[in-house]
């Protein structure tokens, strides 16, 4: 029985153009992924030891769906996501993302009734947003989230009766300055939680529903309530364990957590069917 | 036949993924700052650190003893902290590619290099043009003696 679904899968695989497409882009990923790792780059493969693991699952969920069963096309369909793959070829990284956005695109328009498909490319838009689209979005507000994220870091030391000052994005207590750079940002993490949101749901089932928007709500409001907790705790330590809560194993035991939050919430979203 | 292709292209962006160059370090961008003074006639004269965030390289010359330079990020997240640096009486200039701006317009600086850098981003991702994107814009502080600066940061913008 297994070995019949093995070759029925590829089958289905060796078929099918557009799981061919989306492979050379999840190809690009992989390969950024090893360089970036192997130049020790912290925003690398070896982030997948916290938060960076969802990004595996969505191209799980990317392949696993478009993959799933044989789709043969056109010719001047395999020849247009044929030209659309050879983004993926182009030096700068963010080439393939917008590649890949175009792919996703692609299939909406061309496949409006394939509703696997059409879940690959909710998650594939998800994916891009989360690594491209979103930076650019961010560069254009950065500055007001830095600062309304310091500024809920502050609440908190203020609530419980720390002096605190406050101007834009730094942070000033009784011993130490703390500045709130992008990396340290919600920002981040929220569109990380959402990206692990849509691959999960749709690995899940294929449609929508109204509870949907409840359980996106509840993770950005957690992911934000995270990051404040780890700025207040980064604030309002002894200088001497700044790092512990920045880079060391404090902030690793909060992006555990976090992960572990994000897909509890997520799979309990997914699971239950809300009217 | 179309699964081959499809495989080289694949396999092109693996190759294409792996063998690209990479990011300028904060090192590499001190360097590359030192060779632009250098080739101006300034040598270095020191660092300077605020916290653990902003390194502040100095540099002087026969005709101007105090020039100090800040890599800082289009995102213009140091702010809060520049504002600490310097004397009252500083020249404070922030240099993005081939424009710059007086500090009294840090508003509009941050606005357009933001917006230059999104522009290159996307031109960089064709290869329109040869100088690699860069989210660095530089904060040039000088004494009021050593009267207006010209400082040609052109070949620090290009691709190493």
């Amino acid at each position: 029985m297994l070995a019949a679904a093995g070759s029925q899968s590829r089958f289905a695989v060796a078929q099918n153009p557009i799981a061919w497409t989306g492979g050379i882009f999840f190809a690009r990923y992989l390969a950024d992924g090893v360089r970036d790792f192997l130049r020790g780059d912290p925003v690398s493969l070896g982030h997948l030891a916290n938060l960076g693991i969802f990004q595996l699952i969505a191209w799980f969920a990317v392949l696993h769906l478009i993959g799933s069963r044989p789709r043969w096309i056109s010719d001047g369909a395999t020849a247009l996501v044929g030209l659309i793959s050879l983004s993926a070829v182009l030096p700068d990284d963010g080439a393939a993302w917008v590649g890949l956005t175009a792919f996703a695109m692609y299939i909406l328009a061309a496949f409006p009734k394939d509703r696997p498909l059409r879940a690959a490319a909710a998650v594939m838009l998800a994916l891009a947003t989360q690594l491209f689209w979103g930076h650019l979005l961010f560069e254009l507000v950065a500055f007001r989230i830095e600062a309304a994220d310091a500024w809920l870091a502050a609440e908190l030391l203020k609530g419980l009766h720390h002096a605190v000052s406050l101007q834009g994005n730094l942070i000033g207590t009784e011993s130490h300055q703390i500045v709130v750079y992008d990396a340290c940002t919600s920002f981040h993490n929220v569109s990380v939680a959402l990206l692990a949101f849509v691959s999960i749901t749709k690995l899940s089932r294929l449609d929508w529903n109204a509870g949907d928007l409840v359980t996106a709500a509840g993770l950005i409001l957690v992911t934000v309530m995270m990051n404040s907790l780890r700025l207040f705790l980064m604030a309002s330590s002894a200088p001497g364990q700044l790092e512990f809560w920045h880079t060391g194993m404090g902030s690793q035991a909060i992006n555990a957590s976090l992960s572990a939050l994000i897909a509890i919430l997520c799979l309990h979203g997914a699971t239950i069917r809300r009217a | 036949m179309r699964l081959p292709v499809f495989i080289a292209i694949g396999l092109a962006g693996i190759g294409m993924g792996l063998a690209q160059p990479a990011a300028l370090s904060p090192k590499a961008q001190r360097a590359g700052i030192a060779a632009a003074m250098k080739r101006q006639g300034f040598s270095p004269s020191g660092e300077a650190r605020i916290g653990n965030a902003i390194t502040i390289a100095k540099f002087s010359s026969p005709s101007c003893r105090d020039v100090r330079v800040v890599p800082v990020s289009t995102l213009f997240q140091e702010a809060a902290l520049l504002k600490a640096s310097g004397a009252p009486g500083d020249r404070r200039t922030f240099v993005y590619m081939d424009r710059s701006w007086s500090d009294s317009a840090s508003g509009p600086a941050s606005a357009s290099a933001g917006l230059l850098h999104l522009s290159q981003r996307f031109r960089q991702m064709a290869r329109f043009q040869d100088n690699p994107a860069r989210d660095t814009m530089l904060y040039v502080l000088s004494s009021r003696s050593c009267g207006p600066l010209r400082l040609d940061w052109s070949d620090f913008w290009k691709r190493a």
